[in-house]
């Protein structure tokens, strides 16, 4: 089950109708979106909905505390929803008026198994207290990553579980509130237990796939009540690393801020894969590789992959660079790519939502609004990308340049033409070999940038019409 | 049961609710097949022995599993008697508990030869793997709308 189209009317910032299509497949959604444009309302609004079917006595559920302030006409989030591209399509409103349609099985399950985590969430790892060489991560997991985790035997968060067991605490003397207090502190001591060591193995196995070959040791020896001062103590899980076997004692020196992001994304998402499948699964996740450097991004992609492929992904991000990134690591055929401005009225600020099209898609626009440098550009980004992925894909050896960053479109197009089968034929038909050839010198090689004032429409629509053979060639070689 | 109770008994203003044995008994018994009930018994049987072991009710955080284990059977138990009363509306969502229990053919008590807390151990295991149907369904048994009123969810 996936969310083929989103409608978003009157919501936080997106005063209007907002429409977001997804195909009928439901594919992920990757969003720019500048500070203030709308990303993180869209984030809300897909949170929001999906626990809307849940009453849980806080307020964040009625849509009227999430209504545009500039509009008074009362909206509303809709998802429409598919089994699959053949299946009838069935559309869930939750708004001021409307709230039993989230009450549906589909919507209630989902909210139990969905992975919603903002980059509010990663902020606390830079407040983290650090003491003799220990971090401890005991406010992080209960109140941010695992606060909304189930517990599998009383179907209680553990936010609820540590709501439970916060003052006003009762008076001295009063016995039978102290023991009520304290076999609630037992309960909440035995279930973060019990979380913390399912997730033990999972956690360094997500971790491995940052590249960081630790074993990590979440210390919890449980919570206590201090009956004399009147406070919980023993309030720590300390973290503590091993490295390729070898305890690290110097954990402050080791644990820098983008290690400990890496750390608590391995946790959180470790912790939705510990819960049972729902039918629709949703993760979302609102600008949370803020904190990590480029290389320890692109593993993320990779990992959502592997272990999040039967999950819907919605990523944002106001990072251009590892947009266009993230863009070029990704398959369109399952991601939609989106792209948020900040707009004004003279009444009101407002998101401009912009679908981000394929390279040839947007090539095409730009041909027909006669600016060919820019449709030139985005034919010849096209070509490279589909050359690399086809490298990549089929892992072909390419050129040796010490910088990778010197690899130059001949070094992936060289491989790709000269690749052969068994029998020794050349894979690629030669008719498309030489149709790209032709237009290399032209349009697709940069270096002819320079003079591509002097293209003729019919040239760059032959180059668009070659890189689209050759794109159809190599999604079948 | 406690729902049932609160809604056919007077309440009074603080807990507990009054137990007469006249709203007592206006507690319906489902007509549950004999298998049904066999199984309530062999899973009652397996508590009665847990909750006698040291190591379920210990504090030390070193039997927090067999403690979690404890309330997990619990649970299943909870999952038979919403099966025994609310048959069509669960399996309408595909909450079945007793033909997943049945499938695995778990042993009676008596059945378990040598130590029997690593047995039960064993079977907690296999119920709480997270893509066993025991698990799945206790899970999201208060996605079925009966059961969130029952459970004051809705």
């Amino acid at each position: 089950m996936r969310i083929t189209d989103i409608e978003i009317k009157n919501f936080r910032a997106f005063p209007g109708t907002y429409q977001i299509g997804l195909s009928k497949s439901g594919k992920n959604l990757l969003v720019y979106g500048e500070n203030g444009s709308g990303k993180s309302s869209l984030y809300l609004a897909l949170k929001h909905f999906l626990e809307s079917g849940v009453d849980s006595g806080d307020k964040s559920t009625d849509f009227e505390n999430h209504q545009n302030i500039f509009v008074e006409d009362p909206g509303h989030i809709k998802l429409s929803l598919r089994a699959n591209k053949e299946s009838k399509r069935d559309t869930y409103e939750w708004s001021q008026g409307i709230k039993a349609e989230t009450h549906d099985e589909l919507i209630v399950e989902a909210s139990k198994t969905k992975g919603f985590l903002d980059y509010k969430a990663l902020l606390e790892t830079h407040y983290l207290h650090r003491e003799n060489d220990t971090v401890n991560l005991f406010d992080l997991l209960v109140k941010v990553l695992l606060a909304n985790t189930v517990n599998p035997v009383r179907e209680r968060s553990l936010a609820e579980d540590w709501n439970a067991i916060q003052p006003p605490f009762p008076r001295k003397g009063a016995k039978n509130q102290i023991a009520a207090l304290e076999e609630r502190i037992v309960n909440f001591n035995r279930e973060l237990t019990n979380r913390l060591a399912d997730l033990h193995p999972r956690v360094s196995e997500i971790l491995g796939k940052f590249g960081y070959k630790v074993v990590l040791d979440l210390d919890f020896l449980g919570v206590r009540y201090n009956q004399d001062e009147k406070t919980l103590d023993n309030q720590e899980i300390l973290l503590k690393v091993e490295f390729f076997d070898t305890d690290i004692p110097s954990h402050h020196r080791f644990l820098n801020e983008a290690k400990l992001s890496a750390i608590a994304i391995a946790i959180y998402l470790s912790s939705v894969l510990l819960q049972p499948e729902s039918v629709l699964k949703v993760l979302a996740l609102d600008d949370v590789l803020i904190g990590l450097d480029m290389s320890n991004r692109l593993p993320v992609l990779d990992l959502l992959e592997e272990y999040f492929s039967d999950y819907q992904i919605f990523l944002t991000t106001y990072d251009k660079a590892w947009y266009e990134i993230a863009k070029q690591r990704t398959d369109p055929k399952d991601w939609k790519y989106a792209e948020f401005y900040f707009g004004e009225t003279d009444k009101y600020e407002l998101p401009v939502y912009v679908e981000d099209k394929a390279y040839l898609e947007k090539a095409r626009e730009y041909l027909a609004a006669n600016d060919y440098k820019a449709c030139a550009i985005y034919v010849r980004t096209a070509f490279e990308l589909a050359i690399k992925r086809y490298c990549e894909k089929k892992d072909l050896a390419i050129k040796y340049r010490e910088n990778p960053k010197d690899l130059r479109s001949e070094d992936f197009w060289v491989p790709i033409k000269m690749e052969t089968d068994e029998a020794g034929r050349l894979l690629l038909d030669l008719r498309i070999v030489d149709e790209i050839e032709l237009y290399r010198s032209i349009i697709l090689n940069p270096l002819s940038h320079a003079a591509i004032a002097n293209i003729y429409k019919k040239e760059l629509e032959a180059a668009i019409a070659a890189v689209k053979e050759l794109e159809t060639a190599l999604a079948t070689v | 049961m406690e729902w049932f109770y609160s809604q056919v008994s007077n309440q009074l203003t603080i807990d507990p609710l009054r137990a007469r044995s006249g709203y007592i008994q206006q507690i319906p018994i489902p007509d549950i097949t004999p298998v049904h009930k066999a199984f309530i018994a062999k899973i009652v049987d397996y508590l009665i022995y847990l909750q006698q072991q040291p190591t379920t009710n210990s504090k030390d955080l070193k039997h927090a599993r067999d403690a979690i284990m404890l309330g997990y059977f619990e649970r299943v138990i909870d999952g038979l008697v919403y099966e025994a009363y609310l048959p069509k509306e669960l399996h309408k969502s595909n909450k079945v508990f007793l033909q997943p229990l049945l499938d695995e053919q778990l042993p009676l008590i008596e059945e378990i030869q040598g130590d029997k807390m690593s047995a039960f151990r064993d079977i907690f295991e296999l119920l709480y793997e997270r893509t066993h149907p025991i698990r799945r369904n206790l899970f999201f048994i208060d996605s079925v709308k009966q059961v969130r009123v029952i459970q004051g969810k809705l």
